[in-house]
């Protein structure tokens, strides 16, 4: 046997408890940081906070790095046009609302919401800020309340946006008593706000969100100036009214609002004109600013989506359908003014055309879509006459012989015709600016023109070159099945991320 | 040895709710206590030690209890609000329990009349979804064709604590050998009693016609043909349904792992032959790193978590096999 050594060390010790003091550690106000208080306490700062919101509601914030321009910049016009049939989604940014196989965790629906909330805190906490300027007289009533008028059209806008995507539409229950979403009007930038913050987190009545949203723009209405498209304005206020009376079904209060409007903008001569000048056009009531140093760098922007990356086509089944005559202007492609454009037979949308520094403006609402929510009202309420000479204004401009082919009263024997070719028109004028959604959403079991839930789409991916034939009445293939009303999916989720922390929050049932 | 470290007032990043506004939707709070204590234990030895044979060897193991107390209110909270769905939601820091715990529902299996998947409530009674409308019925072992009930899962009132995510032991042995000119020496590595979740492995069941997972051959397919009983039916663009969102047991499993970490055997030349060409000394060696890993985890690798306790696409380790030589003049 061999000698064995074996040595064998264990130590054992204990070390006391470590603890640190009682008291909070976390200075919430650091020394190094400005106060909020900064942020109104000179003209200028007010100018810079303001930016601030505007900036919020252009760019947004997405899973925390650059901004993808949710809410308005961008995503608006991109996910309401990809929850419609009129555009065919090529890849894969909006695969997932175009196939309705969102959930409570997909980004595109989740972002809507972070975004959306983001932009309403930022106006209340101009809408407080600025109200304390007034009173401690930093700024005159007559711009503090201008400024608290385009934050509180920027905040109705965006409620009323969340409603349309994450609630059932108005007529849903007779009183709109059904559940709408999250209304939020005072700052959260402190512990109580914050903590009553959480206990107003309930959902409320789509009837009160719409009461709130119309409080919201009357406030607007009377206090906003008018001047540059970039900025809400008092006439954004009443122009964006007609959308939401229409979302109601109040034709006679959009009656009320024409005598306000119509007369404050005109329809550029071209139908294209909007978009050959965005800034300096008669038709844009609002837009939201989009400039090559605060927007190149947003991955999102319509200008590289829909421009430089065709990301989203123009669907066949509208291209096809033979209510929109083949020589209409708004089907021409070759020219950098046409509205279309044609890359290898298929075709995308030329509305948005710097495709660098994506500098164009984002279209929120503009004349021509008032004056079709105009042509709507009349019609519902019988005034066909009214009706068809908003209607044919609109149509008129893209006309290749208008003399020929503009709409007479005796073309529609009934209102309901009309009512289609209203909506129809619609659907040309505003192809690829994001309102499909709104009617499809609205126009559930509608009485002259029902949209029954998601219409079935073309499938996803490039469109063969072959499917598209102009006004030829044929419908394509159509391969994303159709959405019924009943089921779960045709209203967003609320994110998971607000259920999970927010126990007052309901889901949409199925989801 | 016997430790014990007591945290007072963690600065915890609060998720907050998105429509707050809440910039980042993260709010920075002075909240809650948080001990860790245990035990650690190491020996070191020297089992042989003669002319020709050395043998040195030594262990360690470490037992560690985590947890919350003294929350503000004693209200749970969301950590670190992240875009990314394998967190968001899924952790939690609750009282009397261990830091960033898995959260979400317990997983029964799939009905065997339908091939739905089935949860428990937080009464412990069992529903399944219907995939048409994604509404929830009560689930009846004795008529599981049975849908007729409506019921609900709700993730405010029927999640529950999954698991820890950190280790409740964990520790190594160690060993170097001569005989002779040879050296071996190798690393044995253990870990466990903390739950993953493997959010790969959800991801690589998806319902999108993406390439699947092996494991998506014990789906349900009809009542004979009822596979392993815990993967669903399958169901196109189904992900929420089939694989549920919201975090499940189904796809938390134990961390559990002994490795080899590295072993290493060598060669020294003999030194006086060295020495007559002017060579101090010269050994060659062969080494690994990462040889094997013993494991029920049904990931890649149960260290692979990116955060959190999550396995959310982490990059493996790589296994790395090395030969040299160590020449001194």
């Amino acid at each position: 046997m061999k000698k064995i050594y074996r040595n064998i060390i264990a130590v054992v010790f204990a070390v006391a408890a470590i603890g640190c003091s009682d008291e909070n550690l976390l200075d919430k106000n650091p020394y190094n940081s400005v106060p909020e208080t900064a942020a109104f306490d000179s003209p200028e700062n007010i100018a810079l906070s303001v930016n601030g919101m505007y900036e919020a509601a252009a760019i947004g914030s997405y899973a925390g790095s650059g901004g993808r321009g949710y809410l308005w910049g961008a995503a608006y016009i991109e996910q309401n046009d990809c929850r419609g049939e009129d555009v065919v989604n090529t890849a894969s940014f909006y695969r997932i609302t175009y196939q309705t196989d969102y959930d409570a965790t997909t980004a595109n629906n989740m972002y809507y919401w972070h975004d959306g909330y983001n932009l309403i805190n930022k106006a209340n906490i101009v809408i407080e800020g600025v109200t304390q300027a007034m009173a401690d007289g930093i700024i005159s009533e007559t711009e503090g309340k201008d400024i608290i008028g385009q934050a509180r059209f920027l905040r109705g806008i965006t409620h009323f946006e969340l409603n349309v995507q994450m609630a059932r539409p108005y007529n849903h229950t007779p009183d709109a008593s059904h559940l709408g979403i999250i209304l939020r009007d005072y700052a959260i930038n402190d512990d109580a706000s914050l903590e009553q913050g959480e206990l107003d987190g309930a959902r409320a009545t789509v009837d009160q969100v719409y009461k709130h949203v119309l409080d919201d723009l009357k406030y607007a209405e009377d206090n906003a100036s008018n001047g540059s498209v970039v900025y809400a304005s008092s006439n954004a206020a009443t122009a964006f009214k007609t959308r939401v009376y229409q979302h109601m079904g109040k034709w006679d209060e959009i009656i009320n609002l024409v005598g306000d409007i119509e007369g404050k903008y005109t329809l550029t001569p071209s139908p294209s004109g909007v978009f050959d000048d965005n800034h300096g056009n008669s038709e844009s009531i609002f837009s939201i600013n989009q400039t090559a140093q605060a927007n190149a760098g947003v991955n999102g922007a319509l200008g590289s989506q829909y421009g430089r990356r065709l990301l989203v086509a123009i669907s066949p089944i509208i291209w096809n359908n033979a209510g929109w005559l083949a020589d209409d202007k708004r089907r021409a492609y070759g020219s950098d003014t046409d509205l279309v454009r044609e890359v290898d037979g298929s075709l995308y949308t030329n509305k948005y055309r710097d495709h660098s520094t994506y500098s164009d403006l984002t279209s929120i609402i503009r004349h021509a879509e008032v004056k079709l929510n105009i042509a709507e009202a009349y019609a519902r309420e019988d005034n066909l006459t009214e009706a068809l000479s908003r209607l044919n204004e609109v149509r008129d401009r893209a006309l290749a012989d208008p003399t020929t082919q503009s709409y007479q009263l005796s073309d529609f024997p009934s209102k309901k015709e009309l009512l289609e070719a209203i909506i129809l028109e619609r659907r040309i004028e505003f192809l690829m600016e994001g309102k499909r959604w709104g009617d499809i959403h609205r126009l559930q079991g509608d009485e002259f023109v029902p949209v029954s839930g998601i219409p079935a789409k073309v499938a996803n991916g490039v469109p063969a070159p072959n499917l598209y034939d102009a006004a030829s009445g044929t419908m394509p293939p159509l391969g994303e099945s159709a959405v019924p009303y009943a089921d779960y999916r045709f209203i967003w989720p609320i994110p998971m991320s607000e259920t999970s922390v927010n126990p007052n929050a309901e889901q949409n049932p199925g989801y | 040895m016997r430790h014990k470290n007591e945290t007072k007032d963690m600065i915890i990043n609060k998720s907050t709710a998105p429509s707050l506004g809440v910039p980042g939707n993260i709010l920075k709070i002075n909240a809650g206590d948080m001990s860790n204590s245990g035990f650690e234990f190491s020996v070191d030895a020297t089992v042989v030690n003669n002319e020709n044979f050395r043998w040195d060897t030594g262990a360690n193991i470490s037992f560690s209890k985590n947890e919350v107390s003294n929350l503000p209110d004693g209200a749970d909270i969301f950590p670190e609000y992240s875009s990314n769905a394998s967190i968001n939601g899924n952790i939690i820091i609750r009282d009397g329990e261990a830091i960033n715990a898995l959260y979400g529902y317990e997983y029964w299996g799939v009905n065997p009349a339908n091939g739905a998947p089935v949860y428990y409530k937080a009464d412990g009674s069992l529903v399944q979804v219907d995939y048409t409308t994604g509404s929830y019925y009560v689930f009846d072992e004795s008529n599981p064709g049975d849908m007729s009930q409506a019921s609900s899962l709700s993730s405010n009132e029927d999640r529950k604590v999954l698991g820890q995510t950190t280790p409740k032991y964990f520790g190594g042995w160690h060993n170097t050998m001569s005989y002779k000119n040879f050296d071996l020496s190798f690393l044995f590595r253990f870990s466990g009693g903390n739950k993953i979740f493997n959010y790969t492995r959800r991801e690589l069941l998806s319902q999108t016609f993406n390439n699947n997972l092996s494991e998506i051959t014990g789906r349900w397919q009809d009542p004979s043909n009822p596979g392993d009983g815990v993967t669903p039916k399958l169901w196109a663009n189904g992900d929420g349904v089939v694989n549920n969102n919201v975090l499940s047991s189904r796809f938390v499993e134990k961390g559990d792992f002994i490795s080899l970490d590295n072993i290493t055997l060598g060669y020294n030349f003999d030194r006086d032959l060295m020495q007559s060409v002017n060579i101090e000394a010269l050994r060659v060696y062969i080494a690994a790193q990462n040889v094997f890993m013993i494991t029920s985890y049904k990931g890649v690798d149960p260290e692979m978590i990116t955060s959190y306790g999550v396995d959310a696409f982490g990059t493996p380790k790589s296994r790395i096999f090395s030969l040299g030589v160590n020449l001194k003049l």
